[in-house]
């Protein structure tokens, strides 16, 4: 009988023993994103780009490579199916292109009066608007500014919604309502399609408390749907930035991580695109390192990890010197310094 | 049931030697000579490493609490020369343990975005349980 372990994270010997050589030389195009992995956690890394000239730059970020999907105005939309909830929370990422009244950012079926689902407000400043089974609940008072990551959290059941914009409750209502068996994000009519990104979409099969709902919301942070009533979580990752999912999207149809409710893409095909996420737009805008052609640097961090984007074609060296503990002790990274 | 909540203290010895949760900030850049811009982090750290295009001044208060803003400090840096400069286009590691850092520059106008880089390795300690370190010789006066 063999009896296996591995250190953990506050092993303090595990630091102070480190050393086990790993080395990387890497050759990125002009514009390349890649994930570098360590099979343990790091001690310290030294990054050198070694192009000869110092316009090529390379960032170095820590953020998880998460990926998104991107519409516009067009008659592009997915949908998909699932077992009827009387009642269900939906957590949500959208950042639009532009904004225009009356835009679907979610629709639900089955169509009662007209419809179910979030929308952008009619007239005046754009805001949340909520429809239950044709009935107009309420709208929310936070502007939808264009080019702006929000998140929005739906919970419905009969004689009682909410829409949380942002983590803050905006909209509650008190209508009837019977069940929804599936959805739509975007539409099939260019007017109402929303012209934008979504990223990080899960459904619970319950309506989740404030708290919890606050805790999904993760100040702005990375999202982990881990309730127990997450019925389905659509990431919108491939393989070309590997995550910690192992099955890639396609843009013809994006996986559920949690059950088989995948969703599959109608009308246009040729408007989509898979483009960088909220955590990825995040750290390239203030969460990053960057290195000047012959620019070398020391990071004592300890990660699984690094994200690495060439803004100009270059090729970069990689010292990580090695601690024992493996790598799936560590944590993922996100919020403050790295992606928020 | 009851649960009980801890975190380590800033003594913890241990908490340094496994240190290294990575925090990475492009902070924005001061508008007017001599404002002090402030970087705090959610944990205490171990080290603080600044990447920088132009000179600039680190310290550990604001650098004058006569240029707004002056972060509710009653002492300053400069008054004692309690600051370092880092070079333009050097790299400046501080192995200090704080919850803060600012900096700020004689010459606002030549900065642009991207020019100062900020990278700390982080303790596990909460910032909560950082000192207050305004007045300590060395820091502000």
């Amino acid at each position: 009988m063999t009896f296996r372990y591995s250190v953990g994270l506050q092993n303090v010997g595990s630091y102070q023993v480190s050393g086990r050589p790993f080395l990387k030389d890497l050759t990125l195009t002009a514009g390349q994103k890649t994930l570098v992995e360590f099979p343990n956690v790091t001690n310290k890394i030294k990054i050198c780009n070694d192009h000869n000239g110092a316009g090529h730059k390379l960032e170095i970020m820590f953020c998880e490579p998460k990926r998104a999907i991107s519409f516009n105005v067009t008659n592009e939309y997915y949908d998909t199916t699932f077992s009827a909830l009387t009642e269900f929370t939906m957590s949500i990422w959208v950042k639009t292109g532009a904004t225009t009244a009356g835009q679907r950012v979610i629709d639900f079926n089955p169509v009662v009066g007209s419809g179910t689902g979030l929308r952008t407000s009619s007239g005046g400043t754009p805001k949340t608007r909520l429809l239950v089974d044709g009935v107009n609940v309420g709208t929310g008072t936070t502007t939808i500014t264009a080019n702006t990551w929000f998140n929005f959290t739906i919970t419905i059941k009969d004689g009682e919604q909410k829409v949380f914009v942002n983590g803050n409750l905006e909209i509650t209502g008190a209508t009837t309502f019977a069940s929804a068996n599936g959805l739509e994000l975007g539409d099939a009519s260019s007017a109402l399609n929303l012209d934008g990104t979504y990223d990080e979409v899960a459904l619970f099969s319950s309506v989740l408390t404030d708290v919890e709902i606050s805790n999904l919301w993760n100040n702005g942070g990375m999202i982990q749907p881990t309730h127990s009533s997450l019925v389905s979580y659509w990431a919108f990752e491939d393989n070309n930035y590997k995550t910690f999912y192992s099955s890639p999207d396609t843009l013809g149809v994006v996986l559920d991580r949690v059950s088989g409710n995948n969703l599959t893409l109608q009308g246009s095909t040729s408007n989509v695109s898979f483009v960088d996420g909220r955590l990825i737009e995040n750290a390239e805008a203030r969460h990053k390192i960057t290195l000047s052609g012959q620019e070398q640097i020391t990071l004592s961090a300890k990660c699984k990890q690094i994200f690495l984007h060439a803004v100009g074609g270059l090729e970069v060296g990689i010292d990580a010197p090695l601690t024992g503990i493996p790598a799936n002790r560590m944590y993922e990274l996100t919020g403050p310094g790295i992606d928020e | 049931m009851s649960s009980n909540f801890y975190s380590v203290g800033l003594n913890h010895v241990g908490a340094y030697q496994v240190s290294g949760k990575p925090f990475l900030l492009v902070p924005t850049l001061p508008t007017t000579n001599d404002e002090s811009v402030r970087i705090q982090f959610p944990n205490v750290t171990k080290s603080i490493t600044f990447k920088v295009k132009h000179d600039i001044r680190v310290h550990f208060a604001p650098y004058d609490i006569t240029v707004p803003p002056a972060f509710d400090f009653t002492t300053d840096a400069s008054t004692s020369g309690n600051y370092f400069i880092v070079l333009a286009n050097t790299t400046h590691t501080f192995d200090v343990k704080c919850k803060e850092v600012f900096f700020s520059t004689g010459n606002a106008s030549s900065l642009t975005s991207g020019d100062v880089e900020v990278f700390a390795e982080l303790t596990n300690i909460p910032a909560g349980r950082m000192f207050d370190l305004e007045g300590l010789d060395g820091v502000s006066s």
